[in-house]
This record gives structure tokens, sequence and C-alpha cells, in this order.
């Protein structure tokens, strides 16, 4: 049998699925993909858990490569329309205008996925929302913080758009429903 | 020869040719081989509506195969089988035939299996056809 790794087996993407759905119903708490990536960072595992033919994909810096690319299977899309945006955090977001949705079908705003330096690390932020029982806390390092403020620019529930950050290993997720402060 | 005459060759002999093809070369999977239920769909004419006349099952595979001295050889198989082992063996086979590397004529023998097995289904198939065929001009005959 010529076998694929992970990320790219179903058995490991349905529990990447499971992992995310479980870190969006708690926003903030810290998740490890480690074991389903395959060695690779955990944006593509997130991806490959998310994406297929019948999705569209947006690649703002160029952070995937040509095989990895083709074996997504999803559309490429303008970052306007894209349902799944991929961007480097340590990148200026100015210009970015992913799709926030609409009043009748806010579901059309995009999740991004974004690579930092480290997820529970770093400077905290300060969520409230769904989800978390009073005041919930997230380490993030290596992000730059123009993204907090675009975030804010770009969520006005039920607009909005769905964050997921990534760094080797561990992501964790904020909806468009959480509040946050610096 | 159709490439397809290979998905009619026998599973393991595909599979097992597959795995003696790929030994010391890295198998690189350009998409996620697939396997399940495809719904064809075609367009109505007047209209130029979609729709759908029914399912087959399908299996398909699009790989790289990587060899230190040869390079780069790629093929992809799209079978009526909803196998995805079959469909990346079959996609093996076919970049070594694509790239006439040692092993095309190994190949080559398991598809002239597949044409041989097609002839023989053929045949069985137009025997049954044959017993349905009805003469309607005898039947006019018949009734005058």
């Amino acid at each position: 049998m010529i076998a694929l790794d992970h990320p790219w087996v179903a058995v490991g993407q349905r529990r990447v699925f499971r992992v995310l759905l479980d870190a969006w119903a708690r926003p903030g708490t810290v998740a490890d993909l480690g074991e389903w990536s395959g060695g690779a960072r955990a944006r593509l595992a997130v991806l490959a858990g998310l994406c297929d033919a019948a999705t569209t994909l947006h690649d703002t810096h160029g952070m995937l490569s040509d095989g990895d690319r083709s074996r997504l299977g999803a559309r490429t899309a303008g970052v306007d329309i894209a349902t799944f945006v991929l961007a480097d955090g340590t990148r200026d977001p100015a210009r970015l205008t992913p799709a926030r949705g609409t009043l009748l079908a806010p579901e059309r705003g995009a999740t991004v996925v974004l690579d930092c330096q480290a997820v529970g690390e770093g400077p905290a932020l300060r969520l409230t929302g769904p989800g978390i029982d009073g005041v919930g806390e997230l380490r993030v390092l290596g992000i730059d913080p123009r993204w907090w403020i675009a975030r804010s620019a770009w969520c006005a529930f039920p607009l909005g758009v769905d964050l997921i950050l990534c760094d080797a290993r561990r992501i964790a997720c904020i909806p468009r429903s959480i509040a946050m402060e610096i | 020869m159709p490439d397809c005459d290979l998905a009619l060759a026998p599973r393991t002999a595909v599979i097992d040719l597959a795995a003696v093809l790929s030994q010391g070369r890295r198998v690189e999977h350009l998409s996620v081989p697939q396997e399940g239920l495809w719904l064809v769909q075609i367009t109505e004419p007047v209209r130029g509506d979609g729709w759908y006349i029914g399912e087959v099952p399908v299996g398909q595979a699009c790989i790289a195969l990587h060899d230190p001295q040869r390079g780069e050889a790629r093929g992809g198989a799209v079978l009526m089988h909803a196998d995805r082992e079959l469909a990346t063996a079959a996609a093996v086979c076919d970049a070594i035939a694509r790239s006439g590397w040692p092993g095309a004529d190994e190949v080559a023998r398991l598809r002239n299996e597949g044409t041989a097995i097609r002839a023989q289904v053929d045949g069985v198939r137009a025997a049954i056809l044959e017993r349905t065929r009805v003469d309607f001009c005898e039947l006019g005959q018949e009734d005058a």
C-alpha cells in the first residue's frame, strides 16, 4: 500500500475537525494538533481538516507549497470572497479585506487561519463572550498587533471573521462573537 | 491501447506491480486519493440546465514518482471502482508507462490482460444482448 501521511489521512483529519469544534466551543483554549500534522505546522493540519473541493481558499502570503495547495483541493479565490484565508500573522494585514458575510448570510464570513510564532505563550489577550466563563485569557506570541485592530474593524456580530491562531503544533480559536482586549 | 484496460486487470496484480515499481522511489500524492460515488451530471440541450443521470463508484489518484537518477514522472487514474488503493497503484503504473521507465513493459503486459478481459466481457454482453433482439418486421408478418 502506497500510504499517505498526516495531515492527509482521513482519520487524522476527523480528529483535527473534532479538536476544532471543541476549540470553537471554548474560545481561547489552546489545543495541540502535533499528533496529526505529520511534522508540518499546525496551519496545514487545520486547512487539511477544513478544506475540500467545495471550499475556496486565499493564500495571502504564499505560505503553501504547490504540492500542499494541490492536495488541499480547495479552489483559489480572491480574499474578499474566499471561505478560508491563510495569512502570516507577523505581517501587516493592511489592505486585507476578508469576507464578513451579510445580515442575510452571516455564515459567509471568512475563517482566517493566522500563522504566528507561538500560541499559549507571550502577551495575554483578555476574551469575553459565548463559551467563556467570565473572562478568558489567551497568550499569543509573534503577531503584528495591527491584526487585532483589523479584527475589531471586521467584526460586528453577526458579521465578521473567525480567527484560528496557529503555531508549529498548537491552535486557538477566536470566533467573531468574542470581545477582545489587549 | 486504452488506459482504462488497466482497470480491468486483476486488482492484486496492479497493486503488486505498483509496489515493485515504486521501490527505491518516492511517491508524492499530488492530490489526496479519493473514493466514493460520483454524481454524473449532464447538461440538457434545450435550456442548458444540468441534471444528474445517476451515480457511479469512482476512485481517483494523481501522483508524482521521484527517482534519484531519472527524475520525476507523473501519472493519474480515475477508475470506476470505489477503491483508492487501486487508483493509486494504477496512477503509479500510468506514470511508469508514460515516462517509459523500466517496468513499462510490465505495465503494458497488465494492460493486455485487461484488454483480454474486456474482450471476454464484451463477448458475454453481446451474447446476452443478442438473445433480447426482437424483429418487429417478423412480428408484423405473424399478425397478418
